[in-house]
C-alpha cells in the first residue's frame, strides 16, 4: 500500500516499529512473540526499533516536513521536535531558498539612557561596563537588564572612556541583555543602576527601548505564499493585493510619513470590473476605511512613485492603465438583538458583560469581513444576518435563543468597494436575559 | 526513477559473520533487513514528496497551497504536475498574454497533441491588433497587424476615453486540433444554420468549461477584460496576418466591427456574424464578467 503524505510526516512510534519488526520476523517463522523477555535475542527486538526511532524521528521526519511550509518549523517554534533555542532551521531555509523571503529574526531592545553623576568625583565610564535595569518586573518575575554599548563619538575620554564630571549628565546607548520583546521598556522605565563600581549615578531613558520577537511562523508562511505575486511582470490582481500591504522586500509596507507600518488588512481590487483598462484598489483596516496615511503608502507602492520614507517602491501599474487607490466606503450596519443564557452558564457575569462578549465577537467578525461582502457579483455582495446570529450565539457557550432584529432582512447588500462597519452598543443594542 | 539502493535483506545477511547466519539467526537478520527495506522506501517516498513531478498525487494539493497554483477538478494529473513544477515561471509571466497561454496549455497534456493557443487584443481606436501565439512545441510568436485585423465590435465609447484603453480587452483562441475538444465539442449547429432547434453549444462538460475559463481569467492582467475564449476547429482560421473576408452566409473570418461580433446574429440582417468553424467557450457579452 502506497504511503500517503500524512504517513510520511507522521513520526512512527517505537512500538509501531517494534510491531513491524515482529510481524516480519513472525512471517519468517520465528516465534518472536514467545521469546522470553530479557533474553539477548528478545532484547534485540527492543534495541533495533529504538535506534530506528531516533533516525526516523529527527533526521528523516524533519527532512520530509522541511519541504512544506505548513509542516516545516524552525527551532523554537511550536511543534519543532529538536530544541527550544530560537534560531533558523528548515522553515527559514525553505522560505529563503524557494520563496526568496527572509524570516524576520529577534532583535535586541536598544535605546539611550541619560546618566547623571551624583558623586563628588569624576567618573570614567567604559562601554560594556555599565549595567542598568528596568524598574518594572517581567512576566517571569525577573527585571530585564541592559548594558552600555560602544560608541566612538561618546567614549572619547582617557582610555576610550566617557569622562563624567560631578553633577554632569550624558546620553549613552544601551542594549538589552535578553533578545526580543522581553526587555522592551517604556519611557522612564530604565531607572535602576546595577553596576556598583561607579558610585551614585542616576539613570533614566527618555524614549522607549524596543526589541522584536522572531516573526510568527504562520505570518512568515503566509508571506512566503504571497511572495510570487511580487515577481509578476504583467500586473495581475494578485500583485495589486500584495503591493497594497507589503514592500518589495516582503516586509510590511511603511507609511510615507514615517509613522509606522500601514494598517491595511483588507484589500479589494476592482480589476476592470467597472471598465476595461481601469483598476481601483479599495483598502480598509479592522475598523473600517483605511486611513489617509495608509492609502498614501499603498498608492506609492502600487504606482511605483516614491513618497516620503518610501523610496524603494514596487510599481505595479502599467503605463496605460487608469489607476486609483481609494479608502473603502464604509457601510455602517447597526446590529440589534437579544440572547438568553442560564444562570449556571453565565458564570457570574452581568448581563452587560455578556452583551459585551457578543459585541466583541461581532466586532471580530467585522474586522476580517471582506470588502464587498460574500457571494460577490462584480464586486458587490452581501452580509448575511444569519451569519451574525451564529457569531452572536457562539460568542459564549450556553447562549441560546439568539434573535437579531436589526438588520431586519436576511442579508444586507454591500456595493463594490464598500466595507461593513459594525455599529452595535452592548448596553443599548443588546439584551441578554439570564434565566 | 529512484535508485533502488541496497537490498538490506540480502546485504545484512551477507555482512553478518557465519555464526549469526545459523538457524534462527539468519531469519532474524532477514527480518531486520526487510524492516530496513521498508524504511528505505519510506525515505525515498519522502524525498519524492518534495517534487511535484515525482510525488504521490495526494501531495499535489500541498504543493498547490504553498505555490499558490490552483488545481482544477477536470485538470489531468500531468498538467497539475507541470504547472506546479513551473510555478515561478508561471507567476513571473502572470498578467501577460504569454502567461495566460503558459498557464492553459498544460491542461491538454493528456491529449494526443497540445493545442496551439493565441491571445489577440486590439487598441481602442482599432488601429492595431496584437497577436501572441504559443505553438504546440512551446515556441512563441508575436505579431502586430496595422491597421487592425481584429475590430470586435467597433466599441465607440472606449475610443472616446482620453488616453485610450490600449490592449485592455483580450480574446483567447484555443485550436482544438489533436485534442478531445476537436471531436466532442459541438459547433454552431451544422455550421451553416445558426440555430436548428437544439442546443447551440453543448460539447464540453460544464466543469471543464468552468475550469478553463478560470484558468484564463486568473492569469490575466488586472486591467484587462477577457471578452472571449474561442475554440477554433479550423487550424487555418484566425490567422494573425490575414485580412478579414466575408462568407456567403454573411459572417466574416475575422471581426471587422461590422457586423459586430458582439452578437452571434447581426441584429439588422439576421445573418451570422462570427467565424462559423469556431465555438465561443466563453463569451463575455452573454456570459457576463
Amino acid at each position: 500500500m502506497a504511503l500517503t503524505i500524512s504517513d510520511l510526516w507522521t513520526r512512527l512510534t517505537k512500538s509501531e516499529l517494534k510491531e513491524s519488526l515482529l510481524d516480519i520476523a513472525q512471517a519468517s517463522g520465528l516465534p518472536v512473540r514467545d521469546w522470553v523477555v530479557g533474553q539477548p535475542s528478545e532484547r534485540w527486538l527492543e534495541v533495533i526499533p529504538r535506534v530506528l526511532d531516533q533516525v526516523l524521528g529527527t533526521v528523516i521526519l524533519q527532512a520530509v516536513q522541511g519541504f512544506f511550509l505548513d509542516q516545516a518549523t524552525d527551532p523554537g517554534d511550536p511543534g519543532d521536535p529538536t530544541q527550544t533555542e530560537i534560531k533558523a532551521g528548515w522553515l527559514s531555509e525553505l522560505g529563503r531558498q524557494w520563496f526568496s523571503t527572509e524570516r524576520r529574526g529577534q532583535i535586541f531592545a536598544t535605546g539611550t539612557i541619560t546618566v547623571t553623576n551624583n558623586n563628588a568625583t569624576t567618573q570614567y565610564l567604559a562601554p560594556g561596563e555599565l549595567v542598568v535595569q528596568r524598574s518594572t518586573v517581567a512576566d517571569d518575575g525577573a527585571y530585564p537588564t541592559y548594558t552600555s554599548t560602544a560608541d566612538d563619538t561618546i567614549y572619547t575620554g582617557p582610555g576610550g572612556t566617557l569622562e563624567l564630571l560631578p553633577a554632569a549628565s550624558a546620553d549613552i546607548p544601551v542594549q538589552a541583555d535578553v533578545i526580543g520583546t522581553y526587555s522592551n521598556a517604556s519611557s522612564a522605565q530604565i531607572t535602576v543602576l546595577v553596576t556598583g563600581t561607579y558610585g551614585s549615578l542616576a539613570v533614566t531613558n527618555a524614549a522607549p527601548a524596543l526589541g522584536e520577537d522572531r516573526e510568527d511562523a504562520e505570518d512568515y508562511r503566509e508571506r512566503c505564499r504571497r511572495a510570487p505575486a511580487r515577481t509578476a511582470s504583467g500586473a495581475p490582481t494578485a500583485s495589486y493585493e500584495y503591493a497594497a500591504t507589503t514592500a518589495l522586500d516582503g516586509t510590511p509596507l511603511q507609511r510615507p510619513d514615517g509613522t509606522g507600518v500601514v494598517s491595511i488588512t483588507k484589500v479589494f481590487v476592482d480589476d476592470a470590473i467597472t471598465e476595461a483598462g481601469s483598476v481601483t484598489v479599495y483598502c480598509a483596516d479592522g475598523d473600517g476605511a483605511a486611513l489617509a496615511a495608509d492609502i498614501d503608502g499603498a498608492h506609492a507602492n502600487i504606482t511605483g512613485i516614491p513618497d516620503g520614507v518610501l523610496t524603494e517602491v514596487m510599481g505595479v501599474v502599467p503605463g496605460s492603465v487608469d489607476y486609483a487607490t481609494e479608502p473603502a466606503v464604509e457601510n455602517t450596519i447597526n446590529v440589534v438583538g437579544t440572547m438568553k443564557i442560564k444562570t449556571a452558564d453565565a458564570g457570574g457575569l452581568t448581563a452587560l458583560e455578556l452583551q459585551t462578549i457578543i459585541t466583541d465577537a461581532l466586532a471580530e467578525y467585522f474586522r476580517t469581513f471582506p470588502i464587498g461582502g460574500l457571494d460577490q457579483l462584480s464586486g458587490a455582495g452581501k452580509l448575511y444576518t444569519g451569519d451574525l446570529v451564529g457569531i452572536a450565539k457562539d460568542a459564549r457557550p450556553g447562549f441560546y435563543a439568539p434573535v437579531i432584529t436589526t438588520p431586519a432582512g436576511s442579508s444586507t447588500n454591500l456595493a463594490l468597494g464598500e466595507v461593513a462597519e459594525l455599529d452595535s452598543d452592548p448596553s443599548t443594542d443588546w439584551v441578554v436575559t439570564i434565566t | 526513477m529512484a535508485d533502488p539502493g541496497p537490498d538490506f535483506r540480502d546485504a545484512i545477511v551477507e555482512w553478518a559473520p557465519w555464526y549469526m547466519r545459523q538457524a534462527w539467526g539468519i531469519r532474524m537478520l532477514e527480518a531486520v533487513g526487510m524492516l530496513l527495506n521498508a524504511l528505505a522506501d519510506r525515505v525515498d517516498e519522502g524525498r519524492r514528496a518534495a517534487s511535484p513531478r515525482l510525488c504521490q498525487e495526494d501531495v499535489l494539493p500541498y504543493h498547490s497551497r504553498d505555490r499558490t497554483i490552483e488545481l482544477y477538478t477536470t485538470e489531468p494529473i500531468a498538467s497539475r504536475r507541470e504547472r506546479l513544477s513551473n510555478w515561478w515561471s508561471l507567476h513571473r509571466h502572470r498578467g501577460t498574454a504569454l502567461g495566460i497561454m503558459e498557464h492553459v496549455q498544460p491542461y491538454f497534456l493528456d491529449q494526443p497533441a497540445l493545442p496551439r493557443l493565441r491571445v489577440v487584443s486590439q487598441d481602442q481606436g482599432g488601429f492595431r491588433a496584437q497577436w501572441w501565439t504559443r505553438n504546440p512545441d512551446g515556441t512563441v510568436e508575436r505579431h502586430v497587424e496595422a491597421p487592425s485585423n481584429w475590430n470586435y465590435d467597433s466599441s465607440a465609447e472606449k475610443a472616446t476615453i482620453p488616453g485610450g484603453r490600449h490592449w485592455a480587452r483580450a480574446w483567447v483562441i484555443i485550436y482544438t486540433e489533436g485534442t478531445y475538444l476537436d471531436s466532442s465539442c459541438a459547433r454552431y449547429d451544422d455550421g451553416t444554420v445558426y440555430d436548428d432547434g437544439s442546443t447551440v453549444y453543448d460539447g464540453i462538460a460544464a466543469q471543464a468549461r468552468a475550469d478553463l475559463i478560470r484558468m484564463v481569467k486568473l492569469w490575466r492582467a488586472a486591467h484587462e477584460q477577457i471578452w472571449g475564449i474561442i475554440l477554433a476547429h479550423n487550424p487555418a482560421s484566425f490567422d494573425p496576418t490575414a485580412t478579414a473576408f466575408s462568407y456567403p452566409d454573411g459572417s466574416t473570418s475575422l471581426p471587422t466591427g461590422s457586423p459586430s461580433w458582439l452578437y452571434t446574429i447581426d441584429q439588422s440582417t439576421n445573418l451570422a456574424t462570427r467565424e462559423q468553424t469556431a465555438v465561443w467557450l466563453y463569451d463575455r457579452a452573454t456570459d457576463g464578467a
